[in-house]
């Protein structure tokens, strides 16, 4: 049986599941063999490939923080963190359909891979990386299309529009067998959302100044990171951020502006990054939760940002408050009445249609 | 149907060509706008639904960019909006192979894909046709290039296209050569999918697949970028959408449900056969929701019906003075028989007088006497000596009801009998068409609708199974026609036109299956009325009055309805011969009080 190296615990789920054929489109296939033996070449061919992809073929040429076979590898960790899986449910974990699970995993295993030809579009690439691998998934297009347009959903819009994983089907069927893309694409899109962590930052060039100026921000970002945890119990996840008086006294570089012949550098101080960070994390919370409740839904983030001086006891400690969903909704999407399409049936303007009728 | 001794609109006007075949300025000098003309032409997702022959193609043909261009006196550029047509039923797209692939796993995929190469391969023809004034000819090479280069091999390329293949080797610099990679993509699919037909082992897709948000859309708003495609909303204009396969509609209604209509709509037009409105994901759209509808059926028999007669009136007009013919009434060139009317009037008169003389008779205004005359008369006719055939359908209004707010029902026999009169006139030009070529023309034509139409129907049913459920539509149309007659020739009855009737309690789905191919091919049309407890409405099923000369019936005007119980219909379906004895020996009142699932005529209404 092949073998997946540094396995995650979903995987090893589906390796379990993966033995009752009848749970998949094509009986005969081996879709769990079809998997591990994609996971592999991708090891081989793409992940050693991404970064420096990322680093040179990127409209902004920089140190992007990394998105090698780790990072694949975190992503696939934190969507079963989200999906309450453990090895303590191996055999009974049944949140997802043997299938959907086959689907969701090759689509971790894709979704970044566009980055090997620079960021831009990189999300839109999926469906063109898949069939690279075609045989090895079974040879079917159409199949592998489901799957990039999960994938897809990640990031990035659809016609100018950011709710792409409103594009999905609810509910798709491959064969006989259902899934619930919108579902899938939301558990990848904020797996992928939640995984930072130090591992990410390239530590070694931050220390030593040796990071693209516009790069640092990035990095100083991740290295903050100091835990990230989701308890699928209490439905929260808990990040803990630590920061040294250095990293907080001054700003750091994050973009290059141009205007016109002149070249800057855009700076900002780490602490207003990792806000906006966790106002992004925040609404994508509430994104996804909308595609997974029912199944599942992040109902909180709880984050702890400490500074810390070099014996690392805690100087500071930044009050965020626990991010959710709570309170009487205000009222600040305006009204019905005020909307475009509705003006002209309102009040006056309906009185004086339906007069002209009479 | 065809149109017998019909060549050309040039020598015969009312001459009924598809629009497909119709020239820009034809188009435009033959069409008379229908007032949902009007809302067709703003954005957001519609269908339009009507029988053949209601000018629902000939709507979506002058929303195209020459009819545009010619109505607006306005160039490609200026234009309000871009209309990209495709006719359904003249694509390849729901051949029976294309069928079979709804099978295989993400049949989905695929379909979609089939449907996305249709439609941009039509929408680049059409720039080819008409967008040539939007660029230079150097400029042209250029911008294509460029939109290759950057866009649609990018596009492409992301779709799983390998431009490896000589016949697609980018080197584009015209409209036709991204005509010819559709054209290449959908033949390599038509292979595939002819390929899998003969193959009992799963046979993997392994082409391109294009999609609907990640192919058309970001095309259609990169040729507005480029320049190749005026500034304005594209609408697809997908006429007879009934023809798509199950999987294909569900696709299209997906792309529905996106409601991404500020720079791209869908205009669909349907038969009455549109298979499904559930999504590729089960999910239902719904009006005004996702879309908005016009039905063409209601619009014209129901409570706007008015605007009929007047739409028909300026096609006629329209259509005469093509051929010359100039300010001629359509009245004055259909014209009613004289001694025909004039004995209707006297029928009134006497009706008149007879009510005046009757005090229990109450007032009835003159122009309820004219309305009940033309019944009696037929009756009269029928009753003495067997000649109720001797009543002539004819006149300009006649011929309107008659049409059931079908045009094209108005225009085929017309067409025919302008042949008619002008062999008749040997060589002199046709100023009128006589009542007696009228008449025979409306008779031969409810023959056909009778007997050669129903024979039509059975040699093209799908299944064997289909045929039973066809006979037993001929049952019920034959029954309520002799239903209908047997209340026109009751001298005592208090509702003598009727016309239509109304299921009192819920019908079952084979009685609904047959009424639905009913309304589907023209017997019968669909309006709703409000039910009488005041409590919501009610399908009101309403008679093609094409049938009226074999019943003897009145096609004229208004006209009450019956209420009757599935039950009463499904043994007319069953046993029509049972009942029309029990009608004949019984009479229409005989059969009401033989009969206890049949209630009373209900109040008079407008239809």
């Amino acid at each position: 049986m092949t073998d997946i190296p540094n396995s995650q615990i979903l995987e090893r789920i589906f390796q379990a599941h993966s033995k009752d054929k009848s749970k998949f489109p094509r009986m005969p296939n081996d879709y769990y063999v079809q998997y591990a033996n994609f996971v592999n070449l991708l090891r081989a061919d793409i992940y050693p490939q991404v970064d420096a992809g990322l680093a040179s073929n990127s409209a902004t040429p920089g140190y992007y923080t990394a998105h090698n076979a780790e990072h694949f590898d975190e992503v696939v960790r934190y969507a079963g963190d989200l999906l309450g899986a453990s090895e303590a449910n191996r055999d009974s974990w049944d949140v997802l359909s043997p299938y959907e699970l086959y689907v969701l995993l090759v689509a971790i295993r894709i979704h970044d891979v566009g980055n090997l030809e620079g960021r831009e579009q990189h999300e839109k690439k999926c469906f063109k990386f898949l069939n690279m691998y075609e045989q090895a998934l079974g040879g079917d297009r159409a199949e592998l299309k489901v799957i990039a347009k999960i994938a897809e959903a990640h990031g990035g819009k659809i016609n100018g529009n950011k709710d792409t994983i409103h594009f999905l089907n609810p509910q798709e069927k491959v064969g006989n067998i259902t899934i619930r893309p919108r579902l899938l694409a939301s558990i990848l899109r904020f797996a992928d959302e939640i995984c930072e962590s130090r591992n990410r930052a390239a530590t070694y060039a931050l220390k030593r100044g040796a990071l693209p100026p516009h790069s640092e921000i990035y990095h100083k970002y991740a290295a903050a990171i100091k835990s990230s945890h989701y308890g699928s119990s209490e439905r929260r996840l808990t990040l803990e951020f630590q920061l040294e008086v250095n990293d907080v006294i001054r700003k750091w570089g994050k973009a290059i502006l141009k205007t016109g012949d002149e070249v800057s550098l855009e700076e900002d101080y780490l602490i207003d990054e990792i806000l906006d960070r966790l106002d992004k994390m925040n609404r994508e919370r509430k994104y996804c939760n909308i595609y997974s409740r029912g199944v599942y839904a992040v109902e909180s983030i709880r984050a702890t940002i400490r500074v810390v001086d070099d014996e690392l006891d805690t100087l500071e400690e930044i009050p965020v408050p626990e991010l959710m969903d709570a309170g009487y909704p205000d009222e600040d999407n305006g009204k019905l009445r005020d909307k475009d399409g509705l003006r002209a049936y309102c009040g006056e303007a309906l009185a004086a249609k339906m007069k002209d009728r009479t | 149907m065809n149109t017998v001794g019909v060549s050309d609109l040039a020598t015969n006007p009312f001459a009924v060509k598809t629009p497909e075949n119709l020239k820009p300025q034809e188009l435009v000098d033959l069409f008379v706008p229908y007032p949902e003309y009007e809302n067709l032409q703003v954005s957001g997702h519609q269908f339009l639904h009507g029988h053949r022959g209601s000018g629902k193609s000939m709507m979506l043909k002058m929303m195209t960019p020459d009819a545009q261009c010619l109505t607006r006196g306005c160039s490609v550029k200026e234009l309000p909006y871009y209309g990209s047509y495709l006719s359904i039923k003249a694509t390849d797209i729901n051949a029976a192979e294309y069928v079979r692939i709804e099978n295989e796993p993400s049949g989905f995929i695929l379909s979609e894909h089939v449907l996305i190469t249709k439609l941009l391969g039509s929408l680049f023809l059409s720039i080819k046709k008409h967008c040539a004034s939007l660029w230079t000819e150097q400029d042209s090479h250029s911008k294509i290039k460029e939109f290759a280069e950057r866009v649609l091999f990018k596009r492409l390329s992301y779709a799983g296209w390998e431009s490896s293949s000589p016949q697609t080797q980018p080197s584009l610099s015209k409209p036709q050569d991204v005509i010819d990679i559709f054209d290449y993509i959908h033949a390599e699919t038509a292979r595939y999918i002819k390929r899998r037909a003969f193959s009992r082992e799963y046979l993997p897709y392994a082409g391109p697949l294009l999609g609907f948000q990640d192919v058309l859309l970001p095309i259609i708003d990169e040729l507005r970028q480029y320049g190749l495609l005026p500034d304005c909303p594209v609408f697809f204009l997908l006429d007879d959408a009934d023809n798509l396969s199950l999987q294909q509609t569900k696709v299209l209604n997906t792309w529905v449900s996106y409601r991404s209509t500020d720079n791209t709509s869908l205009k669909i037009s349907t038969q009455m056969n549109y298979k499904t409105y559930r999504t590729t994901s089960g999910i239902k759209i719904e009006s005004p929701h996702d879309y908005s509808e016009i039905n063409f059926t209601s619009v014209y028999t129901g409570s706007v019906k008015e605007n009929y007669p007047k739409l028909v009136e300026k096609i006629v007009e329209k259509r005469l003075l093509m051929v010359g013919i100039k300010g001629v009434n359509p009245r004055d060139f259909f014209p009613a028989d004289l001694v025909q009317e004039e004995a209707i009037q006297r029928i009134s008169e006497e009706l008149k007088a007879r009510w005046s003389a009757n005090s229990t008779g109450g007032y009835r205004a003159a122009d309820d006497a004219y309305r009940l005359a033309r019944p009696e008369y037929i009756r009269r006719l029928s009753g003495k000596s067997k000649q109720g055939s001797r009543y002539r359908y004819a006149g300009f209004d006649q011929l309107v009801h008659i049409s059931s707010g079908i045009i094209r029902f108005f225009l085929e026999p017309a067409a025919r009998m302008f042949a008619d009169q002008l062999k008749a006139n040997n060589g002199l030009p046709v100023t009128h068409i006589s009542p007696s070529i009228q008449d025979d023309e409306i008779r031969q034509q409810c023959d056909n609708l009778l007997i050669e139409k129903f024979d039509e129907m059975k040699g093209d049913a799908e299944t064997e199974e289909d045929i039973p459920s066809i006979d037993k539509l001929r049952n019920i149309i034959y029954g309520l026609g002799c239903l209908f007659q047997a209340h026109l020739m009751d001298e005592e009855a208090s509702q003598r036109r009727v016309f239509s009737f109304i299921i009192s309690d819920t019908p079952p789905k084979n009685l609904e299956t047959i009424l639905r191919s009913g309304v589907r091919f023209g017997y019968l049309y669909e309006d709703t009325i409000g039910k009488k407890s005041g409590m919501g409405r009610t399908k009101l099923y309403v008679l093609s009055r094409r049938l009226a000369p074999a019943f003897k019936l009145d096609p004229m005007g208004f006209s009450n309805y019956l209420s009757l119980t599935s039950n009463f219909l499904l043994d007319i379906s069953e046993r029509p011969n049972n009942f029309v004895n029990r009608l004949k020996t019984r009479g229409a009142r005989g059969v009401l009080e033989d009969s206890p699932q049949l209630s009373l005529i209900e109040d008079f209404r407008n239809e």
